[in-house]
């Protein structure tokens, strides 16, 4: 279906409901939205707020200085995610340590993981498992892997999340006063429609599936604008050329096979009950804190650091201190400034979405 | 990290294919997907395909439309 | 020197026989110079008018690469930014940092690539120097290029000359060596077959200046992309830039590369490409005439504006495909290592 853009974007210059204040919760819709300016093509009584989206972002300290210290063991190869690389820690960053001659190598698919333990079977090989829905069952699929392939010397460090029990538990927080919620159009694909459904159930908010194009984003704010002035709850998809309302079932499958739900701490946004996924008994073996002997310890932020705030959408970037002073992209404080996809980030580099005429 | 692109499968081997963007060609895993072959598009993801795409769908995804109103000033 | 020997040892930098072995060999037959009485310096003669100067290291990997190799880009990369400063190069020196164990062979055709170039742009290799340093000193073969040419566009175009009204011409397709070496490279695990758009530029630029369009700012496009020639007329000029999205060139593959690694065009160098500031309402003509000379896709894509508030110091925004205006992030400088 074509969307008409100069009609799409008249009407939402009209948009004369009540104000609005709509959060997107997917580092990707992030980018997008300041690629294209898109607060700009919205009325002033439509905000735009970002969400804690960002994987990167919301990885505790703590798991990137155990990826930290398994790096530094002798023969370790640390596998990782490209935007992992840079996200400072207590211990530092994998940047640093690889510059340091730790075998840390970047990978662009979990199935590269797998190859690397194939390909060194003498060595042990741990991969940072980092991500959401998106993500979570092609690790999934190469836990399985490494299982059929009894590959003994790979584990994985994983820190992954879910996105319906955060929306829940922003939906209902009373002081972060949302309209309602853009949805994040590639976990979608995964999970579907209805889990929405039940995580805004208590608090009635409506919610929109959206594509990444301008015309997708477009497209679904002006449904949630039309949902939101009728005072509808509903949760719709303006994204059905990639996401069917149940989902990718054997993607799921492969999830519930390997994974299970666990309470998880959000970095700045503290425990979420359930929304973390960790290994199913069957699957333990390839957990890196049980094969390595390492506890994820607690690690507070550094001082003045307000990512927590960022993440749940309570302030704006410019409202931390620390924001384009001493937190900039070329020398982070905290992880929102330095994952690619960070609120603070793109904030910093599109100048909050917003241009003086 | 939502990065997902449209690719369209050339070969399949198993559950391996390769796949091609704009000429671009790389390798997906198609564990996540059921019933593909070469020819359709796929949706790609950290190196598997997440979603089978028809062809129009994965045009529109890459705003290939040149009917897509540019807006004016 | 031995008519077997495949390959470069450390005696061919040692200054000795085997080095001059190599200079008369290799190197000067390879370049396609006229071999003449070696002296230490190289006399240019009686030169009159300014005279530019500009040094270039070039470290790519993969040496060869569709559309051009190290040597070739070694010489063009030079010529170009001669030729964006308003300057006809002249003379070039060539500087080799040969790793032991290269193959004789392939220094050969890299030499031979970079003489052709030479020839083809109209200026001489004529004065170069040989290291060679252990193995595992560095990966194969560096070359360093310096170049004099004769400014012959005056005033010379400055990153200084930008002013409120300018239009901002194109001359090609943007982001295309990169891509290109990157495809070659099969980075990220993506390959593919792109040309890169290596070529001189200089005839574009003399082209301009012959046809009376005054050329106040000119950059080819090389690491950091088109943003990052941008943001550096903007900051030395202290003007504002609008770029319009829709017209701005760019391949369906370039495009899709960014798309599969999440990155733009605009961010991508060329080896081809050079942006132009000309004074208001001679964009259209600027064209025409580029076109004219083989530069099909050049195109007006920006204008120059006074400065914006909040952002005196030179910013770059542009006008999206949904006619909303935002900032062009300028380039962190995190790009692909080793691309020129």
């Amino acid at each position: 279906m074509l969307v008409n853009n100069r009609a799409l974007l008249a009407r939402l210059k009209a948009y004369d409901g009540p104000p609005a204040r709509l959060m997107e919760v997917c580092g990707t819709h992030t980018m997008a939205i300041a690629r294209y300016g898109i607060q700009q093509a919205l009325p002033e009584r439509v905000e735009l707020v970002s969400g804690p989206g960002c994987p990167v972002c919301v990885c505790e300290p703590g798991v990137v200085s155990v990826a930290i210290k398994l790096a530094g063991r002798p023969g370790v190869i640390l596998a990782t995610f490209g935007d992992m690389l840079s996200v400072p820690a207590g211990a530092g960053s994998l940047s640093q340590t690889r510059a340091g001659g730790a075998d840390v190598r970047v990978v662009y698919s979990p199935a590269q993981a797998v190859t690397i333990a194939e390909q060194t079977p003498e060595r042990p090989v741990v991969f940072l498992a980092v991500g959401f829905e998106t993500t979570a069952p092609a690790i999934a699929s190469a836990v399985k892997m490494a299982k059929e392939k009894r590959l003994t010397n790979l584990s994985f460090l994983t820190s992954l999340r879910t996105i319906p029990p955060a929306l829940r538990a922003l939906s209902n927080d009373p002081e972060i006063k949302l309209s309602g919620f853009l949805l994040p159009g590639h976990v979608s694909v995964i999970i579907g429609v209805k889990p929405y459904q039940l995580a805004l159930s208590d608090s009635g908010l409506p919610a929109v599936v959206a594509g990444f194009t301008a015309g997708d984003i477009l497209q679904a704010i002006d449904r949630l604008l039309t949902l939101i002035h009728s005072r509808s709850s509903a949760v719709e998809n303006a994204y059905p050329r990639a996401v069917d309302f149940m989902g990718n079932a054997k993607a799921q499958q492969l999830l519930a096979e390997v994974f299970v739900p666990a309470d998880i701490s959000w970095r700045g946004l503290g425990v979420i009950p359930r929304s973390g996924l960790v290994f199913t008994d069957a699957y333990k073996e390839f957990d890196a804190l049980g094969k390595h002997s390492v506890l994820v310890e607690d690690e507070l932020p550094p001082t003045g650091c307000r990512c927590g705030d960022v993440l749940a959408g309570r302030i704006r970037p410019t409202e931390c201190a620390l924001f384009s002073t001493a937190c900039t992209p070329q020398s982070p404080v905290g992880p929102c400034m330095v994952s690619s996809e960070g609120t603070c980030s793109a904030y910093y580099k599109y100048g909050g979405g917003q241009v003086e005429k | 990290m939502c990065l997902a692109v449209p690719a369209k499968v050339i070969t399949i081997d198993g559950l391996d294919a390769q796949v091609n963007l704009q000429g671009a060609e790389l390798s997906a895993r198609l564990d996540l997907v059921e019933g593909v072959r070469v020819g359709d598009w796929i949706l790609l993801h950290a190196g598997y395909a997440i979603q089978v795409l028809s062809e129009e769908e994965a045009r529109e995804t890459l705003e290939l439309w040149e009917e897509l109103e540019g807006a004016g000033e | 020197m031995n008519r077997k020997e495949e390959y470069i040892t450390l005696a061919h930098g040692g200054g000795g026989t085997r080095s001059w072995e190599l200079i008369n060999e290799v190197i000067i037959p390879s370049l396609g110079v006229e071999s003449i009485p070696l002296e230490d310096s190289a006399n240019l003669g009686n030169i009159s008018g300014e005279l530019a100067l500009t040094t270039d290291s070039f470290v790519i990997t993969p040496r060869f690469f569709p559309g051009g190799d190290l040597g070739r880009l070694a010489v063009i990369g030079t010529a170009n930014d001669l030729a964006v400063a308003g300057a006809r190069p002249l003379f070039l020196t060539l500087s080799l940092i040969i790793e032991e164990g290269f193959s004789i062979g392939e220094l050969g055709q890299l030499l031979s690539s970079a003489g052709q170039a030479s020839q083809e742009i109209g200026c001489s290799i004529i004065a170069g120097d040989t290291k060679v340093v252990p193995r595992g000193g560095l990966d194969g073969l560096f070359f360093n290029t310096s170049g004099v040419g004769e400014v012959a566009i005056l005033p010379a175009p400055s990153v200084c000359g930008v002013v409120p009204g300018d239009e901002l011409v194109v001359s090609g397709d943007i982001g295309r060596h990169e891509a290109a070496v990157m495809l070659a490279r099969g980075a990220f695990g993506i390959s593919g077959t792109l040309e890169s758009d290596l070529a001189y530029v200089g005839e574009g630029l003399f082209s301009l200046s012959a046809s009376g369009i005054t050329v106040h700012f000119a950059r080819d496009l090389t690491r950091g992309g088109l943003a990052m020639a941008l943001y550096e007329a903007a900051i030395s000029s202290r003007v504002g830039i609008l770029l319009k999205e829709i017209d701005i060139p760019v391949l369906p593959q370039v495009q899709g590369l960014c798309s599969l690694l999440g990155t733009e065009p605009w961010n991508m160098a060329g080896e081809g490409t050079f942006i132009a500031a000309v004074a208001g309402g001679e964009g259209g003509r600027a064209c025409d005439i580029l076109r004219s000379v083989g530069f099909m896709q050049a195109q007006v894509i920006g204008v120059v504006k006074s400065a914006y508030p909040g952002a005196r110091l030179g910013q770059v925004r542009m006008l999206t495909k949904i006619g909303t205006e935002r900032i062009v992030p300028p380039p962190l400088g995190e790009t692909n290592p080793r691309i020129c």
